[in-house]
């Protein structure tokens, strides 16, 4: 055998080796089971416009500073979250729902109630039209008062009704409603009176400007009640020159260019002389129908004035001289329960045997009538200063609810007898549901008012996580310098997020840029990179500005207010990177958030920044 | 985490000539002794003779520590302050490393005697090696790792990011150790397969003792720096040679037991010369991002010893039967301050015993006899490791085709 044979015979062992088969290893398991809690992830931020602010500190850690020490910052920052997190859960989850709940019930309450008013209007307000006159009928069947008697009082609450129509037109109540034409129906001066309007032909409903859907019933209530009153007639009507037609024509003619209004609203010396000149009368006096008159601003004068003859307050006048009683005067008498008709007592001074005053100070059984009467008169009627009656909250229909001025002494008008008789007529079950609602109302009050309280302990725990907070950060050794007024401002409009990012609130931010198409105009500074995945902002900042910052943050007071040790020529020339971490708590965004500064080569300023919205 | 193969040494050791008997060429004569030897790997044993994986070596921990050593110290800083926040540490295991490295080696070699007289014999040998070697990682999530997950992620630590960040790197751990390892300058883990000559020997062998049925002889040789070295930024490749050269020497006894019997005995000692190469300078705390030196090393050396009896019939069919034993003093390293290297050193000494069978055919008797013209022999013999130290635990299958023109 030579040599070249085995070779041969090498070659073919060589290409045995060539069979060779790689070994495989066994494919090791990998895991994939570390989790994203998903809790507050799927959360999108760029979806609609929005603005806001975010608060907070930066604490700049010191060089070498200890974990364990960061951890105390760690823990606080924590806390100071989960504070304000239970602070606003609270809000959303417990007070809001109650506030809610309130709402709902209150609209309930006005929703059964006003359905109830419509059922129980009709009768309502036709018992109350006719209350007086069926109540002195009664006292005539039963032989309590006697015919005279009956007339005389009748009378006398004639002249009432006619007087509350001047101070309808005079009040505010009616004066500021007609300007802005709230009334949907004819309003009422006193639905008492109704009864008498409708027997003198005053107000009335077929009247072109009385009819409902007016748009001003100022024309209504001059037109068809303050000019047909007798008061008009006696006091005015005579003075104004020419024949019937002329007059009414004239009349006319005022209403429509407002010279009425003018002239019954007004009380200055100009529009004295107009109203002299006008209606001939030397000397007209404006007589207020507010009771709260004895210190009236100017204001409240041109709402409560109205040029009427007033014959001053005559104490003992006969019952003919209703006709010259000023309608205030004659309102006031009526209405003021203060004013006694005991039988010692001189104060009420009407007519002596007017409504069966003079007559009631001698028989117990006419005074308890009189006093039913003037209750009811007054609970319906009386318009304490600018409040409404509450004959109008009951009985003028209005379009706005929140238009009715606040009537005073609900309780006190609705617990008058006659009036309870009124307000129980008709009355079913919806009664029941308006109680058990009332009492739901009053429940969810005082459990706001818990709530209340409650959301108060939660600010203050949150005041004392943040003061934690800023007492770790500043412990020496830990930091070496502290930003206690940390601001970032997101914008969000046409598509761009705006950021702003300042750790003092003297001067301009330390950064100002944008993110979104078209944003920064190539000015590669102020360009944000923004996560919408993770919601985080990345940006750029110039550390000569953080200084400007620092600065301030030195003479701003003591440590604990904020402070700065580092190093400023570190900053010169050197260049920030600042990342944000946008969350949530509670529905509210927080930030959260690192600012890196390598001044030199492997060496670090780290800063930690915590903010959120308040 | 390195994982040093060492297999050519056993591999190769013993057998390169046929040293362990006596016999020597006659004068004039050649032989071409061409020998196949594959091994399978994935099991070695430790400092104490228990088997162990493979890639045990590669099966660490890992912990929020080493995780921290790749950051700024500021922010690693800020790692630490959350962890103790939240009740953790940073000596917390995230997670566990698993591997599965497996290996395997086929040696061709050629080795070329010659009988310079009737009892001197020199010789040649060189090994062609081809290896491969595959790893795979995997990566078993404990609880820690979730934990501190679920903190970053809680809204009150506002860290959603970085929640999601630290998620997807504990899921992919794996692949975050090798882009670490492709950052520090490492080779990626994964398949490796490479071929190339080994370390080249020369060697001569006297038989200078024979008398009635007991002859001896002594071989001695240098093996020369020729195969490829472990490459420092491979952590699973395989040497073809140890970068430095030996020297060694051995004695053989045979001993005719009967015509047809008889006994080897052999003790060979390897001085392995100093050499000097680069290595990654590992340390206790940290074996991957640490430095490539030049170190000087001075590998241990080697004593072996062995026994065999030898069995062959007249019409040439040859069985051996026998055992070896090895023993490798530790390793030195230094770096080129002097500077000791300790944890290269680690786990250097090495031990191995094996047993030997084999059968085979040989015409050299009835060549010698007249009754064949070509002389030859052809011989499968199976190596099974009984007890190892520090060694892989490496069976191996060898052809062996002797040649004599």
């Amino acid at each position: 055998m030579n040599f070249r044979n085995t070779f041969r015979i090498f070659i073919v062992m060589t290409a045995v080796g060539c069979g060779f088969v790689a070994p495989q290893a066994i494919e090791q398991n990998h895991d994939q089971n570390v989790a994203v809690p998903a809790n507050e992830q799927e959360w999108t931020l760029l979806r609609t416009p929005f603005s806001t602010t975010l608060r907070g500190s930066t604490v700049f850690w010191a060089h070498d500073s200890a974990p364990e020490d960061m951890a105390v910052v760690v823990n606080a920052s924590r806390n100071i979250r989960a504070a304000k997190g239970a602070t606003v859960r609270w809000q959303q989850e417990t007070l809001l729902p109650l506030q809610q709940q309130l709402l709902g019930v209150s609209a309930k309450i006005a929703e059964v109630q006003a359905n109830e008013n419509i059922r129980l209007s009709s009768v309502r307000r036709e018992m109350t039209a006719n209350w007086v006159e069926m109540r002195l009928k009664q006292a005539l069947d039963a032989g309590v008062i006697v015919q005279s008697e009956f007339d005389d009082a009748m009378s006398v609450f004639s002249r009432y009704c006619e007087a509350k129509i001047w101070e309808f037109a005079a009040s505010r109540a009616g004066a500021d409603r007609f300007t802005i034409a709230q009334w949907s129906e004819r309003p009422t001066p006193s639905q008492v009176c109704e009864g008498v309007y409708r027997r003198l032909g005053l107000l009335l409903p077929e009247a072109n400007s009385c009819r409902d859907g007016q748009s001003n019933f100022m024309a209504c209530i001059m037109n068809e009640g303050v000019a047909k009153t007798s008061l008009f007639r006696g006091n005015y009507e005579n003075r104004i020159a020419g024949d019937v037609r002329s007059k009414a024509e004239l009349l006319s003619s005022w209403i429509d260019s407002g010279t009425w209004s003018y002239l019954l609203q007004a009380s200055n010396p100009e529009r004295t002389k107009v109203a002299t000149s006008l209606l001939k009368q030397t000397q007209p006096k404006p007589a207020l129908f507010c009771r709260d008159f004895n210190t009236p601003s100017e204001n409240l004068q041109t709402y409560c004035s109205i040029f009427v003859p007033d014959s001053g307050e005559p104490t003992d006048l006969p019952n003919s001289a209703l006709d010259k009683m000023s309608p205030r005067f004659l309102i006031s008498q009526l209405e003021d329960l203060s004013l006694s008709i005991g039988a010692n007592e001189g104060g009420l001074a009407i007519a002596e045997h007017a409504l069966l005053i003079a007559a009631a100070r001698q028989d117990e059984s006419k005074r308890i009538l009189v006093k039913e009467i003037r209750e009811l008169i007054s609970a319906f009627g009386k318009r304490d200063s600018l409040a409404a009656s509450m004959s109008d909250v009951l009985f003028n229909p209005v379009r706005e609810v929140s238009a009715l001025g606040v009537v005073k002494g609900v309780e006190l008008r609705l617990a008058v007898p006659s009036v309870a008789d009124i307000m129980r007529a008709g009355a079913g079950d919806e009664q029941k549901v308006l109680a058990d609602l009332r009492l739901s109302q009053v429940e969810l009050r005082a459990k706001i008012e818990s709530a209340k309280s409650k959301l108060a302990e939660f600010d203050l725990a949150w005041t004392s996580a943040l003061q934690a907070g800023a007492e770790a950060a500043t412990k020496e050794g830990v930091s070496q310098a502290f930003a206690p007024k940390t601001e970032l401002s997101l914008e969000f409009d046409g598509g761009i997020l705006a950021v702003k990012w300042a750790i003092s609130d003297k001067g301009d931010p330390i950064f100002s840029g944008c993110a979104g198409e078209g944003c920064g105009d190539g000015i590669a500074s102020s360009v944000v990179e923004y996560d919408e995945v993770n919601h985080t902002l990345n940006f750029a900042i110039d550390a000569s500005r953080l200084e400007a910052s620092l600065v301030s943050l030195t003479t701003s007071g003591p440590r604990t207010d904020g402070f700065s040790l580092i190093r400023r020529e570190l900053l010169e020339a050197a260049a920030g990177d600042v990342t944000i971490q946008l969350g949530r708590v509670s529905n509210e965004i927080i930030a959260g958030g690192t600012l890196v500064i390598e001044p030199e080569a492997g060496q670090e300023i780290r800063a930690s920044m915590s903010l959120m919205q308040y | 985490m390195r994982y040093r193969f060492a297999a050519s040494f056993w591999i190769i050791a013993g057998f390169a000539l046929g040293a362990e008997s006596t016999k020597v060429l006659p004068k004039g004569v050649r032989n071409i002794n061409l020998k196949s030897v594959g091994v399978s790997l994935s099991e070695k044993t430790n400092s104490v003779g228990q088997p162990m994986e493979l890639g045990a070596a590669l099966e660490k921990d890992l912990t929020f520590q080493q995780i921290m050593s790749g950051e700024s110290e500021g922010r690693a800083k800020e790692i630490e302050a959350f962890l103790i926040a939240n009740g953790m540490s940073a000596d917390d295991v995230a997670g566990t490393f698993t591997a599965d490295l497996r290996g395997k080696l086929q040696v061709n070699a050629a080795i070329v005697s010659y009988g310079l007289n009737d009892t001197f014999t020199v010789a040649v040998a060189a090994p062609y090696y081809r290896a491969a070697t595959d790893v795979s990682v995997g990566f078993v999530q404990k609880p820690a790792g979730q934990k501190f997950v679920t903190h970053l992620a809680d809204p009150h630590h506002n860290q959603a990011a970085s929640a999601a960040d630290a998620a997807w790197k504990f899921n992919h751990a794996a692949e975050g150790l090798n882009n670490k390892l492709e950052k520090l300058g490492y080779a990626r883990l994964g398949a490796w397969e490479a071929s190339g000559w080994g370390d080249l020997t020369v060697a001569s062998k006297k038989r200078f003792y024979q008398v009635g049925a007991i002859s001896s002889a002594w071989t001695s040789g240098v093996v020369a720096p020729t195969g490829r070295v472990d490459d420092p930024n491979i952590l699973t490749d395989v040497a073809f040679g140890d970068g430095q050269w030996d020297v060694f020497g051995q004695i053989a006894v045979d001993e005719q037991l009967n015509p047809r019997l008889f006994l080897n005995q052999y003790a060979k000692v390897t001085v392995q010369l100093a050499g000097q190469r680069n290595v990654r300078a590992v340390t206790s705390s940290e074996q991957l991002d640490v430095p490539t030196k030049r170190a000087d090393f001075d590998l241990g050396d080697k004593v072996e010893w062995g026994t065999s009896l030898n069995y062959e019939t007249a019409w040439g069919l040859t069985a051996i039967f026998g055992g070896n034993a090895s023993h490798k003093q530790a390793d030195v390293y230094r770096d080129t301050s002097g500077e000791r290297l300790a944890v290269l050193e680690q786990d250097t000494e090495q031990t191995a015993t094996q047993v030997e069978m084999g059968c085979g055919y040989s015409t050299v008797g009835m060549y010698q006899r007249g009754k064949t013209p070509v002389p030859f022999e052809v011989k499968g013999t199976w190596l099974r490791q009984i007890q190892s130290q520090n060694s892989p635990i490496a069976h191996a299958a060898i052809v062996d085709l002797n040649l004599f023109f």
